[in-house]
C-alpha cells in the first residue's frame, strides 16, 4: 500500500517536550524565567489547550517600566506570542490559552539574564 | 487452461468462505440413523419380532398423544427444535465469509486477510493525516473499512483529503469484494505523540 516512494516516516513530539516548549515561550513572552512558569496541556476539540500559571516580569517602580503597558495588556499580548510560537516551533495549533498570573518577578531593565 | 481457471476459482471460494460440509454431513448422518431405525422397526414388526425400542404402532400413538404431554416440556422441546432449525437455515443461507478477500491476479490465486488490510489502512491513514498509528484502529467489514483515529491535539486532521487518498489507494488494489474506506475521528484529540 505504500506505493513506489519510500515510507515517509513519522515525527512525534512528546507531551513533555510540548510542555517544555510552551513553558519557554510563556516565560519569554511574560518576561520571566522558565522556573516561574507552570504549563498544563490538554485537548480542546482536537486543538491544543494551554493553561499557563506563573509570575510576570515587571520593572521596579520608578524605573520607567516596559513602555507603560499594563500587566493585563502584556499578559494578553503574551497569549498571541505563545500561540504563534507553538505554531512555528512545534507545529501545533493552539485552541485556547488560559493565563493565570500568580505574582510578579521584579526585574531590572537591561539586566542580563 | 479452463481447467486451472475453474480450479483456481474453487480454491479462492474455499479460502474466502467457510465450508458447510461438516454441518451437512452431521445433518445427513442424523437423518440416515433416524430413517434406518424407523425402517428396521417396520421390518421387525412385519416379522413379528420384538421391537428395538418401540413398534411403529406405538410411535403413531405416541405422536397422537403428544398434545397430552405437559405444556412446559412441549414448549421447551419446541423451542430447542426451532433454534436448531433457524441455525441450520442461517448456516445454509449466509455466505459464511472468513474475513479474507480475493486479490485479483492474472497468474496466481491470491487471498488477502482483512486484518492485514486493516493494519495497512491504519498505517496509511495516520501517516497521510499526521496522527499516531498507535491510537487508530480499523475494522474491515464486508464492503467498508472504518478507520477510527484519535488525532494529535493541535494537528488538524484533514479527513476528506485522507479519505480521498485512501479511496484512491484502495482502488488501485483489485480486491473482490471491493473495499470503501471511511474515517471517523474521536472528538477529543490526544496531547503529544
Amino acid at each position: 500500500m505504500t506505493g513506489s516512494q519510500p515510507a515517509r516516516g513519522r515525527t512525534d513530539i512528546s507531551r513533555r517536550a510540548l510542555e517544555r516548549v510552551a513553558t519557554a515561550l510563556a516565560a519569554e513572552a511574560l518576561g520571566t524565567g522558565a522556573a516561574s512558569i507552570r504549563v498544563r496541556l490538554d485537548d480542546v476539540a482536537g486543538a491544543l489547550g494551554l493553561g499557563v500559571a506563573g509570575r510576570i516580569g515587571v520593572a521596579p517602580l520608578g524605573d520607567g517600566g516596559r513602555g507603560g503597558q499594563s500587566v493585563v495588556d502584556r499578559a494578553e499580548a503574551a497569549v498571541d506570542r505563545i500561540r504563534t510560537g507553538m505554531r512555528t516551533v512545534a507545529g501545533r495549533e493552539v485552541g485556547r490559552i488560559d493565563v493565570r498570573l500568580t505574582g510578579v518577578d521584579i526585574t531590572r531593565k537591561g539586566r542580563v539574564r | 487452461m479452463t481447467g486451472t481457471a475453474r480450479m483456481r476459482r474453487r480454491v479462492l471460494r474455499r479460502e474466502t468462505h467457510s465450508s458447510r460440509s461438516r454441518t451437512a454431513v452431521v445433518v445427513a448422518l442424523l437423518a440416515v440413523v433416524a430413517l434406518a431405525w424407523v425402517a428396521t422397526e417396520g421390518v421387525l414388526a412385519l416379522l413379528g419380532s420384538r421391537p428395538l425400542l418401540m413398534t411403529p404402532a406405538a410411535m403413531l400413538t405416541g405422536i397422537e398423544g403428544l398434545p397430552a404431554a405437559p405444556a412446559a416440556v412441549l414448549v421447551v422441546a419446541g423451542a430447542v427444535i426451532a433454534v436448531a432449525g433457524v441455525a441450520l437455515v442461517l448456516v445454509a443461507v449466509l455466505p459464511g465469509r472468513r474475513g479474507r478477500r480475493v486479490l485479483v491476479d492474472e497468474r496466481a490465486a491470491v487471498v488477502v486477510d482483512d486484518r492485514a488490510l486493516a493494519s495497512a489502512l491504519v498505517r496509511e491513514a495516520t501517516s497521510l493525516g499526521g496522527a499516531d498509528p498507535d491510537h487508530a484502529v480499523a475494522t474491515v467489514g464486508a464492503r467498508t473499512a472504518v478507520v477510527r483515529i484519535t488525532p494529535t491535539s493541535g494537528v488538524a486532521f484533514d479527513r476528506d483529503a485522507v479519505t480521498a487518498a485512501l479511496t484512491r489507494r484502495l482502488a488501485a488494489v483489485p480486491l473482490t469484494p471491493p473495499l470503501r474506506p471511511r474515517i471517523t475521528l474521536t472528538k477529543e484529540g490526544r496531547v503529544g505523540a
